[in-house]
């Protein structure tokens, strides 16, 4: 599942913002995983955790052992740290793409990535970063899992003022996304702004 | 929010051309910049059965790479399907009536809007400095970013948290009181926006007297800059009279240097397992004959220092392996014609 991930968050990065950084891959799996549990899934139905660092981003070993491996098998290319898919890596996405347990993840991974088409991705990178779960671990002192059961009941709540928040009745999960993160962006940066103004 | 406007309006239809649509406006700016136009609209219409441009009329090409030879201050782009693009030269159509068959994007004059079904829906700028939030770059170089922010922000003050640093934006001949902050803010914000990859984070204890930083973290490959940010000129306070309450010449980024170099050796065992870069970064706003209360300054006087650089006395960045050479803004005034 991880390896399909990685796959399918580069080559749809690819498509218009040179691929993707490390740490990109894991913010959106990790927005991605956030994505299904809006949709009713479990954490368990993801697969794999994450757990958060003290510099307030998601972190999954499954992820990162996933890219090690597609970097061993030559699936991945790397320029000034931007990941692209070879020829050999593309193939695999599209061959991973059809089978059935993947299927229902690239809604997911497909809404997560659209939030980077409406806003710059350190935007979507600070807004994450000011989920409360997220938040949390950034001032721990060690990294600890994410989505816990509270954390998801937190979640939770904060889904169905988002589903009232977006008002139309679509599958298309890019419009929850977007609202979501756009939402959280807007609180991140208006509260810098207004720090700066000495407010 | 325009994307919840177009799925009420067209639902997954609406959305699938969404996507189709910002995608390629993302891909058209990596090769063109939107400011050098008048006007650009790029659409994908809902229904490919409908023709509502005589597309007889337009050049189509499957590659982007030479569409700034074929663009002129006008024009319109429909996304085709298979990669292609049809481009009309001097043309703007009425963006309300296209909107009805099609989702379309519209730059004019720095403003951008989303057209659904008759109604405009702005586009928010997230990024100062930059012509469109489709067209920001991402870097994975700091020394990459920080030159992008000198040419597109700190030069001419496209941005506006670095208005604030002013004393009177209208001239930028002096700061205005504590500029550090707002200096700050404004670098950091841009580098949030524009750095893939890492983490970006303003340091919180400052004041007028102690370094301003900024600490950069590439978490995955164990990488750190530490920005200390200076500034030279002078800092008034506007009133009646006004008064000038700092002024800083270039011992104030020797200084910086030095209080920079200090701070590695002491990082080096709070971060022992990270490669740290020490980046001294200058925002100069030096004048020649300067006198508090003036609001014009001539040419010859605003920009006297704009090819003078430091003359740091230890050349940190020759001496230690950590340390980038300092980076100097300089910010241009408005000068009397």
């Amino acid at each position: 599942m991880a390896a399909y991930d990685c796959l399918e968050i580069i080559a749809r990065l690819h498509r218009f913002a040179k691929g993707a950084t490390v740490s990109e891959l894991h913010l959106f799996a990790y927005l991605g995983c956030l994505l299904s549990l809006y949709k009713g899934r479990t954490t368990t139905d993801w697969s794999y955790d994450f757990a958060g660092t003290r510099h307030g981003g998601p972190y999954s070993r499954a992820i990162q052992d996933a890219l090690d491996a597609m970097q061993n098998n030559g699936w991945t290319r790397i320029s000034d740290d931007f990941i692209s898919l070879s020829d050999e890596g593309q193939q695999q996405c599209r061959e991973l793409s059809e089978l059935s347990q993947n299927a229902d993840r690239t809604q997911f991974l497909a809404a997560a990535c659209s939030t980077a088409l409406t806003m710059p991705i350190g935007r979507v990178r600070g807004a994450l970063a000011s989920e409360v779960d997220l938040k949390t671990t950034s001032v721990a002192e060690n990294a600890r899992p994410l989505l816990d059961a509270t954390s998801c009941s937190l979640l939770h709540d904060q889904f169905a003022v988002l589903s009232e928040a977006v008002g139309v009745s679509v599958h298309d999960l890019m419009v929850p996304a977007v609202v979501w993160i756009t939402h959280l962006a807007n609180a991140v940066f208006e509260e810098r702004d207004a720090t700066s103004d000495g407010t | 929010m325009y994307v919840t406007k177009i799925a009420a309006n067209h639902g997954e239809t609406g959305l699938d051309a969404l996507r189709t649509l910002l995608e390629r406006v993302h891909q058209i700016y990596a090769h063109i910049d939107p400011a050098d136009y008048k006007s650009i609209v790029i659409f994908r219409l809902l229904n490919d059965k409908t023709s509502p441009l005589d597309i007889s009329k337009a050049k189509v090409v499957n590659d982007m790479t030479g569409m700034a030879v074929d663009l002129t201050p006008k024009s319109t782009i429909q996304i085709l399907d298979g990669g292609r693009l049809a481009l009309w030269r001097n043309d703007t159509p009425d963006t309300s009536q296209l909107s009805h068959s099609a989702i379309v994007y519209s730059f004019t004059n720095t403003a951008e809007q989303i057209y659904t079904a008759g109604e405009a829906c702005e586009i928010p700028r997230f990024v100062h400095g930059i012509s469109s939030v489709f067209a920001v770059p991402g870097f994975t170089s700091l020394r990459d970013a920080l030159e992008h922010y000198r040419t597109s922000v700190a030069t001419y003050c496209g941005c506006k948290l670095l208005e604030k640093a002013w004393s009177r934006p209208a001239d930028r001949i002096f700061f205005g009181r504590a500029p550090e902050s707002k200096l700050r803010d404004s670098l950091t914000q841009y580098l949030s926006n524009v750095l893939r990859g890492a983490e970006v984070r303003a340091e919180q204890n400052m004041d007028e007297d102690h370094p301003v930083d900024i600490k950069v973290t590439w978490v995955f490959a164990r990488r750190l800059a530490l920005i200390e940010i200076k500034w030279l000129g002078w800092s008034i306070d506007d009133g009646t009279p006004p008064r000038v309450l700092k002024k800083w010449t270039d011992k104030r980024a020797r200084d910086g240097a030095r209080q920079l170099a200090e701070y590695l050796e002491w990082n080096k065992t709070r971060a022992p397992n990270h490669i740290t870069r020490g980046w001294l970064v200058i925002y100069d706003a030096r004048r020649k004959k300067l006198q508090p209360g003036m609001n014009a300054i001539t040419k010859s006087n605003g920009r006297a220092y704009r090819q003078r650089d430091i003359a740091f006395t230890i050349k940190y960045d020759e001496k230690r392996d950590d340390f980038e050479p300092p980076v100097r803004f300089f910010m241009e005034p408005v000068c009397s014609p």
